[in-house]
C-alpha cells in the first residue's frame, strides 16, 4: 500500500509517481460500502505556473491530515500534486462543530473546502476550482474516473517531490561563486541593457498613432549569465535574503565599470548624448548608495551633467526605513532618479508606497492583474492613482496583454520583453542587413553591452533604439496581434 | 580572585595611557594648529559589565572598521576600554556605516543598553577639542580593574571580521546541535491602566543572536551583513520553534510572544509546534513579522497570514519606524498590531493621522517619560521599554 495513512510520518510529496495506486484500490473497497463516505480532492494541479510551492502542500497536508485522524480517513498525495481525503462525511442537517473563540476552526470536512479555497485565493481565485468534493453513495463513479485518469497518466510525476532544497552550504556557495565571477576581470557578457520606453500620446485628433519613444537603459548584471557560468540555474535568488547580499556586491563592481566607461562614449557611458540618448538607470543597495563609493559616483554624474536613474528594491526600502529615507535625500541632492523596484500587483495592495516618495515605481506585470476581481481592482487603480500613473512603469510587460492592461490604466511608461521585440522589428525594418537576422538575435544584440554580445551585427549604430511610430489605433479596443510600426524617427 | 590578579602587565598599562596621551597630544595640537580633523569616540566602558565580555567588545570595536580607511585614521586604546579613531575629511558613509553598526550590535539589547547611540560620540576638531579632551581624561580617571579585566587581552590585534556566506553556513551548521535555551530572552508587554501603572500582557520571546554568534562564531560581526543577518534569523525561528514545541515546555507558559519569519510559519518545525500549543495559549501567542520580509514574499505572507490566523495566532507588524508608518496601515495589510518604535524623530512627525486604532499599538523602546507622554497623547495603551514595566509583585498575566 502506498497511500498515506493520517498521521504516518513521511516527507511530503510523492514516491515515484505518487499513490495513485493506493487510492485506486481505496475508491475499490469504499465502493463496497459508500454510505456516509466523502472524498475531498485539492486541485494543487491547478495552480498556475510554476504549480504550486512546497508550503501549499506542507500546509494543505497537514490541515487535511488533521481532517483525516477526526473523521475515519486517509489522504493520498498524487503524482500531479493534488491532495485526496477519503473519510466519513458530515451527514447533511447535522450542525457544524463550534469554533471555538480564538482556536482554529474545527477539522470539519464540511468547511474544509472553505478552509483551503480562503488560503488558496492569491493562487486560485476561483474557488469552485480549488478543490471538488464527492459523496460516494451518489458520486463514486466521478471520484473512480478521477482516480483510473490518475492512474493512467502512470505515475507522471508533474510536481517534483518537496526537499529540503540545497543545503546553507551549497546555497551560499552559489552567491559565493556569483559574486567572485562578477569581480573577476571579464565581466562584459555578464551585463546586458533593456529599454524603459513611454508611449508618448499621438496627435490630438488625428490616428491614434503613438510614438514609442526610449525613456532610459537599465544596465544590470545577468543574473542568469553569472548562473550560466557554473551551472547553478535559478540558484542565486533562490533565498531571497542570500540574494540581497549578492546584490550588495554586485554594486560596487557596477559602480567601478560605469566610472571606468564615463565619457568614453561606449553603451556604458552614463553622459548625456552617449548612446541612445536616454539616460542610464542601474540597481543598488541602500547600504551601496551611501558608501563613500557612490558619493564619489554620484560626483562623477554631477560633473558629467549625468541624468541616472537608481533603482531600490521595495525589499531594501523596507528593511531599514531610516537608511533608505537618507539614502533618497543623497539621490535627491545629487539630482538623480530614484526608482522603486521589484513592486509585485500584491505588494501594491498591500503598502501604500507612495509614501516612500519615489520618483518612479515599477510594477511587475502578472496575468493576474488582469483577472482581479473588482475590489482588488479597485485598490489596485486607488493605488495607481495615489502613486500618479505618470510615475508608473509596467515593468515586465512581456506580453501584449500587458501593454494593453497597463494602457487601459492609463500607464505609459514600459518595460519588458514585448517592448524589446516593438524595438527590435523597428530596428530591423529599417536596417539593410537585417535579411540575415532573427528578431531575437537583433533583440539580445541589443541587450548586450560588450563587443562580443554585439558581434554578427552588420548595422551596430542601430543597436541603440531610436524613438519608433507605433499604430495603438486597434490597440484600445480590440485585440491585435502586434501593433504596426512608423517609420523611425531619428 | 584578587582584583590584582586581573591587573595587566604594568607594560600593557602603559600601552593604554600612552595612546590616551598620544590622543590628547594630538587634539592639542589640532587645536593649537586649526587643522581639522573628525574624532569618534567608541564608550565601550559605557556597555553593561555582563555584555562586556571579550568578544562582545571585539565585535564592537570592529564597528570602526569603516572609518579606519578614512584619510590618516588613527586608532587610539583607551585605559577605559573605550576606543577613540581620529582622522581628516569628511567620510561622512564611513562614519554613518560606524554608527549604524554600534547601534546593530545591540539592537536587541534594549533592556540593557537603551540608547546604543549614545555609545558613540563624534566630534568635530578644534571646535570641539575640548570636549574630547574631557572625556579622554575621564577615561584615564575611571580606570578600573575590572575594566581592564574584562578588555583584557580581548585581541584588538584580530580585527572582527564581518558574517560573510561562508562563515554563516558554518554558523547555521552548528545552530543545527547548539542548546539555545539559555539564549532566550523575554521582553514584558505591558498595558497602561487608567491610574493603575502596568499590566503585563504578554512576553515576547526571543533569542539573544549577539551572544549566540559570541558564543558559536566570536570572530565575526554577526549584524555587520544585514541580509546575511536576516538569512540567519530564519535558522533561529526554527531553533526557537524546536524549542517551543518540545513536551512540556509551554505547560505553565502565559501568552507569549515570538518574532518569526513567513517562511518559518510555513516551516515543518512550526506545525509541529502548533500540533504541540496548549489548548488554552490560543489565541494568546502573537507572532511579529518585518515589513521587509513581507514584501519579500507577499504571496507566501498572505498564504502565512490567512494560515495562522485560522490557527487563532495574532500577528504584529514589527520594526516600524517614523517612515514607515504611513506605509503600512494595518487595515491594508491585514494584520492585527503594529510595533512602532519610539525614537525622537517620530515624536517631531505627525504621525496621528495615520497611526491605526491606538489599540492595536505597541510602543516599543518606551524607556522615557516622554515617550510614554507621547504616547499617551495618541491613545497608546501597549508599551515595552524600561518606563512601562510592572513592578515584579504586581505583575499579573492578563490572561
Amino acid at each position: 500500500m502506498l497511500q498515506h495513512r493520517a498521521g504516518q510520518a513521511g516527507p511530503v510529496g510523492t514516491r515515484g509517481g505518487g499513490e495513485e495506486d493506493g487510492l485506486h484500490e481505496a475508491v475499490r473497497r469504499a465502493a463496497r460500502s459508500p454510505q456516509g463516505r466523502m472524498a475531498l480532492v485539492l486541485h494543487l494541479s491547478r495552480l498556475p505556473s510554476p504549480g504550486p510551492r512546497s508550503h501549499h502542500r506542507r500546509v494543505a497536508r497537514a490541515i487535511m491530515e488533521d481532517t483525516a485522524r477526526r473523521h475515519e480517513g486517509q489522504l493520498f498525495v498524487l503524482g500531479n500534486g493534488d491532495l485526496v481525503l477519503l473519510c466519513r462525511a458530515v451527514e447533511p442537517g447535522q450542525p457544524l462543530a463550534a469554533r471555538p473563540p480564538h482556536g482554529p476552526p474545527p477539522p470539519d470536512p464540511a468547511t474544509l473546502p472553505d478552509t483551503l479555497a480562503r488560503l488558496l485565493r492569491v493562487d486560485l481565485p476561483d474557488p469552485g476550482r480549488v478543490t471538488t468534493v464527492w459523496r460516494l453513495e451518489n458520486a463514486l463513479a466521478a471520484l473512480a474516473a478521477y482516480a483510473a485518469e490518475r492512474l493512467a497518466e502512470g505515475g507522471r510525476t508533474v510536481i517534483p517531490p518537496v526537499s529540503a532544497g540545497p543545503g546553507v552550504a551549497a546555497q551560499t556557495g552559489v552567491v559565493d561563486a556569483l559574486a567572485a565571477i562578477a569581480e573577476g576581470p571579464v565581466i562584459g557578457d555578464l551585463m546586458r541593457r533593456q529599454t524603459g520606453v513611454l508611449v508618448a500620446a499621438g496627435h490630438p485628433g488625428g490616428p491614434a498613432k503613438a510614438l514609442l519613444r526610449p525613456l532610459y537603459r537599465e544596465v544590470t548584471f545577468s543574473i542568469a549569465a553569472l548562473e550560466a557560468r557554473i551551472a547553478a540555474g535559478g540558484q542565486a535568488a533562490a533565498d531571497p535574503f542570500l540574494f540581497r547580499h549578492l546584490a550588495g556586491r554586485l554594486d560596487r563592481r557596477m559602480l567601478a565599470r560605469l566610472a571606468d566607461a564615463a565619457g568614453t562614449g561606449g553603451v556604458l557611458d552614463i553622459a548625456p548624448g552617449g548612446r541612445g540618448a536616454a539616460p542610464l538607470h542601474i540597481n543598488l543597495t541602500v547600504p551601496s548608495i551611501l558608501s563613500d563609493a557612490f558619493a564619489r559616483f554620484a560626483g562623477l554624474c554631477r560633473s558629467l551633467g549625468a541624468p541616472l536613474g537608481v533603482e531600490v528594491t521595495l525589499v531594501e526600502a523596507c528593511d531599514d526605513a531610516v537608511a533608505f529615507g537618507r539614502a533618497r535625500q543623497v539621490l535627491a541632492e545629487a539630482g538623480l532618479t530614484l526608482v522603486l523596484d521589484g513592486v509585485s500587483y500584491l505588494a501594491l495592495m498591500l503598502a501604500r508606497l507612495c509614501a516612500l516618495r519615489p520618483d518612479l515605481v515599477k510594477l511587475d506585470w502578472s496575468p493576474r492583474l488582469g483577472e482581479l476581481a473588482a475590489d482588488e481592482h479597485q485598490l489596485v487603480a486607488a493605488a495607481l492613482e495615489r502613486i500618479g500613473v505618470h510615475r508608473v512603469v509596467l515593468h515586465r510587460a512581456e506580453t501584449e496583454a500587458a501593454l494593453r492592461w497597463g494602457m487601459a490604466q492609463g500607464v505609459r511608461r514600459f518595460q519588458g520583453r514585448y517592448m524589446d521585440a516593438i524595438l527590435a522589428a523597428a530596428r530591423m525594418r529599417d536596417c539593410s542587413h537585417a535579411a540575415g537576422c532573427t528578431l531575437r538575435q537583433c533583440g539580445e544584440r541589443s541587450a548586450a553591452t560588450g563587443p562580443a554580445g554585439r558581434a554578427g551585427c552588420g548595422a551596430v549604430g542601430l543597436l541603440d533604439d531610436p524613438a519608433v511610430p507605433v499604430d495603438f489605433a486597434s490597440l484600445a479596443a480590440a485585440p491585435v496581434a502586434a501593433p504596426s510600426l512608423g517609420r523611425a524617427a531619428r | 580572585m584578587s582584583p590584582l590578579a586581573l591587573r595587566r602587565p604594568d607594560s600593557e598599562d602603559d600601552k593604554l595611557r600612552a595612546a590616551a596621551e598620544s590622543l590628547c597630544a594630538l587634539v592639542r595640537e589640532c587645536a593649537e594648529s586649526g587643522i581639522a580633523r573628525r574624532a569618534l569616540l567608541l564608550r565601550l566602558s559605557h556597555v553593561p559589565e555582563e555584555l562586556a565580555h571579550p568578544h562582545h567588545l571585539r565585535l564592537a570595536r570592529s564597528a570602526l572598521d569603516p572609518l579606519s580607511l578614512a584619510d590618516r585614521a588613527r586608532v587610539f586604546c583607551l585605559p577605559n576600554r573605550d576606543v577613540a579613531i581620529v582622522w581628516r575629511g569628511e567620510a561622512a558613509a564611513a562614519l554613518r556605516a560606524s554608527l549604524e553598526a554600534v547601534l546593530h550590535l545591540f539592537a536587541d539589547e534594549q533592556e540593557r543598553v537603551p540608547d546604543p547611540a549614545s555609545l558613540a560620540l563624534s566630534f568635530r576638531l578644534p571646535e570641539q577639542a575640548e570636549a574630547l579632551l574631557e572625556a579622554v581624561q575621564a577615561s584615564l580617571l575611571l580606570q578600573t580593574d575590572d575594566a581592564l579585566g574584562s578588555a583584557g587581552a580581548s585581541g584588538r590585534s584580530a580585527p572582527t571580521e564581518p558574517l560573510d556566506p561562508s562563515a554563516l553556513a558554518g554558523l547555521e551548521n552548528a545552530l543545527v546541535q547548539a542548546d539555545v535555551a539559555r539564549f532566550v530572552r523575554r521582553r514584558q508587554i505591558c498595558e497602561r491602566l487608567p491610574e493603575r501603572g502596568f499590566r503585563l500582557r504578554w512576553e515576547k520571546r526571543a533569542l539573544s543572536v549577539v551572544e549566540i554568534a559570541a558564543v558559536l562564531l566570536p570572530d565575526r560581526a554577526v549584524r555587520a551583513d544585514p541580509w546575511l543577518f536576516r538569512r540567519l534569523t530564519r535558522t533561529l525561528d526554527r531553533r526557537m520553534l524546536a524549542l517551543l514545541g518540545a513536551p512540556q515546555e509551554l505547560r505553565n507558559a502565559g501568552p507569549f510572544g515570538l518574532n518569526l519569519n513567513v517562511a518559518s510559519i510555513l516551516s515543518p518545525e512550526f506545525l509541529r509546534f502548533d500540533a504541540a500549543l496548549p489548548a488554552g495559549l490560543r489565541g494568546q501567542v502573537v507572532i511579529d513579522l518585518m515589513p521587509a520580509d513581507i514584501m519579500a514574499d507577499p504571496a507566501a505572507f498572505l498564504f502565512a497570514r490567512d494560515f495562522a490566523r485560522d490557527r487563532g495566532y495574532r500577528l504584529l507588524l514589527r520594526g516600524v519606524t517614523a517612515g514607515l508608518v504611513a506605509v503600512f496601515p494595518l487595515r491594508h495589510i491585514g494584520l492585527d498590531l503594529l510595533s512602532l518604535r519610539f525614537s525622537p524623530e517620530l515624536a517631531g512627525l505627525d504621525v496621528d493621522r495615520a497611526l491605526p486604532d491606538a489599540a492595536s499599538t505597541v510602543l516599543t523602546r518606551a524607556d522615557s517619560v516622554a515617550a510614554l507622554a507621547w504616547g499617551q497623547a495618541r491613545g497608546i495603551l501597549l508599551y515595552q521599554g524600561r518606563a512601562a514595566a510592572p513592578s515584579a509583585a504586581r505583575a499579573q498575566l492578563a490572561g
